[in-house]
């Protein structure tokens, strides 16, 4: 019995040993973009006004199938908070991307293949001293299936993969910063307080601050850090205040102030009317009720209000080798049980004969 | 997954400006990739009230780069298909409302400074602008990491039967 448990264990675990190449060969397809020929995984060059200068990269599929992949050059933006935005692939380019000859286009990459694109940018004779950005994209072609979500809904993606093409032309740094406008709104049942903020110099900023809540009697509210990522110059962006739901009805004042290590600050004041929303909508699925709060959520590590999710993902080999744990474990188990069962047939007969004898007879014939 | 095809096999020696070519990958480009799954919403059934269903989803990341990298997300509004004559949901009804600390599956270990980490400015809000949810610092984020959402789809009221298809545009990027 043990041998030929022995002998299945061994035929499954070649089985299984055989299909590891497989898995480790990754995913289908892994798109990828890269500076070739540079240091680094963006350029950050430094021109001259008038200066030209030829970039390569390299457009690859990590993958095991072809694929199909629109690369272009995308417009840079920043994001709500601060950070790196490239626009979407079919956007007009403009600004700095129109310095570069990068062309849009569809193509078609074989698994562990790359394709080597040139480009080159060139900087405006009249170009203003400053920190310029643009970015170039790889993403697959066409949206991934669609997949059901639950409800009638239904979720497809694209995946880019962005690196920046960075272009200082030297000359006076001119760091600046406005705020707009504060406005209130209501996000997912939770209010959120945005302020416009503009980048009006020609270096990036990482400005921080702080954002006050009084109300209409000036009692203070609520106190909240800002902390903004990269604020790209001449661009503008909002910042977000997230509340843990809805402010109470009322009257507020908001305060902003922003300041960055390069002496550029800005501050501004505004009132702030809030109301319920007539059709505030009410929650579908389980977790818990939003009530009317007037604080803010927290800025750094945030967890779902609506129940955690643990998800632990596991490799390929990972699993290979927790299925043959269990199957192995499993048979192993079987074994002991089949080997406890011939065994417990004999032990009677050694332990308790007049019980066996009671049970199956004697052999001997009944008294 | 990094591919090690072996060294570069030029196709062409000269390169002209505008020429793309063809060669095996070189083993030091970087592998470099973001997606999200395992998008799960809460039933509706049909209103005459304006409805949320909060729902959750798993993002992934991974880099085996020294120099950083940060992932936003994007969504597309849901465009309706079905046979009731519905109307699209705008994409800023769907929202990002909580983003969960990063958890390393692969690679270098998470560093409470360097990251992979939320970044200190709250991410959560609606998702027709492009929110930052997991961000590595160079020298950090060399591996692969999850990342738990939380996302809640408002659905307006009176909203027709039938399936509504939204896309996401998950976008890795290196850059100053």
């Amino acid at each position: 019995m043990l041998a030929r448990s022995s002998a299945l264990i061994l035929a499954i675990l070649t089985g299984l040993i055989s299909l590891l190449p497989a898995l480790a060969e990754g995913p289908d397809i892994e798109l990828g973009i890269a500076p070739l020929d540079y240091a680094g995984q963006y350029f950050d060059i430094t021109l001259q006004p008038g200066e030209t200068r030829e970039l390569k990269v390299e457009l690859g599929n990590h993958g095991k199938d072809t694929a199909r992949a629109r690369t272009y050059p995308a417009d840079v933006y920043t994001i709500v908070n601060g950070g790196f935005g490239a626009e979407l692939d079919g956007e007009q380019p403009a600004g700095t991307t129109l310095w570069l000859d990068y062309p849009s286009k569809t193509v078609e990459l074989e698994g562990g293949r790359a394709l080597q694109q040139t480009f080159t940018v060139r900087v405006p004779a009249d170009a203003r001293p400053g920190e310029y950005i643009t970015s170039l994209v790889v993403q697959n072609e066409k949206p991934t299936t669609s997949s059901a979500a639950g409800g009638g809904i239904a979720i497809q993606q694209v995946q880019r993969k962005v690196i920046a093409v960075a272009i200082t032309v030297p000359g006076p740094r001119l760091p600046a910063l406005t705020i707009g406008d504060l406005e209130h709104k209501v996000v997912a049942g939770a209010s959120v307080i945005a302020a416009r903020v503009n980048n009006t110099g020609n270096v990036r900023l990482r400005p921080a601050g702080e954002f006050v809540l009084r109300d209409s009697q000036g009692a203070e509210v609520t106190r909240y850090p800002i902390d903004m990522d990269t604020f790209y110059a001449g661009t503008s962006t909002t910042v977000e205040v997230p509340f843990e739901a809805t402010l109470l009805e009322g009257g507020y004042i908001a305060r902003l102030q922003l300041s960055d290590a390069s002496g550029a600050t800005a501050a501004q004041s505004a009132p702030l009317e809030v109301r319920t929303p007539k059709d505030a909508p009410p929650i579908a699925s389980s977790g818990s009720a939003r009530a009317a709060t007037n604080q803010p959520r927290s800025a750094g590590t945030l967890e779902p209000d609506h129940g955690s999710v643990a998800w632990v993902p596991l490799s390929g080999a990972a699993l290979v080798a927790v299925l043959v744990l269990v199957m192995v474990a499993q048979l192993w188990m079987r074994a002991r049980a089949q080997q406890r069962t011939e065994e417990s047939e004999r032990v009677p007969l050694i332990q308790d004969p007049d019980r066996w004898r009671g049970q199956h007879g004697s052999g001997r014939g009944r008294p | 997954m990094r591919m090690t095809t072996g060294p570069i096999v030029p196709v062409v020696a000269t390169l002209a400006a505008g020429v793309a070519l063809f060669a095996f990958l070189r083993p030091a480009l970087a592998v470099r990739g973001a997606s999200v799954a395992d998008l799960v919403l809460g039933d509706i059934n049909y209103s005459h009230t304006a409805q949320q269903s909060h729902g959750t989803l798993v993002l992934t990341a991974s880099d085996d780069a020294p120099d950083g990298w940060n992932v936003t997300i994007l969504a597309s509004a849901f465009v309706y298909s079905g046979t009731n004559g519905g109307t699209d949901i705008p994409a800023a009804n769907f929202a990002l409302t909580s983003a969960g600390a990063p958890a390393a599956t692969a690679g270098q270990a998470i560093d409470a400074a360097g990251g992979p980490r939320v970044p200190a400015a709250s991410p959560v809000g609606s998702l027709d602008t492009a929110r930052k949810t997991i961000q590595a610092d160079a020298g950090f984020g060399q591996g692969t990491y999850t990342q738990a959402l939380g996302v809640t789809l408002t659905i307006p009221a009176r909203s027709r039967a039938g399936t509504y298809t939204g896309t996401l545009t998950t976008t890795i990027a290196a850059g100053p």
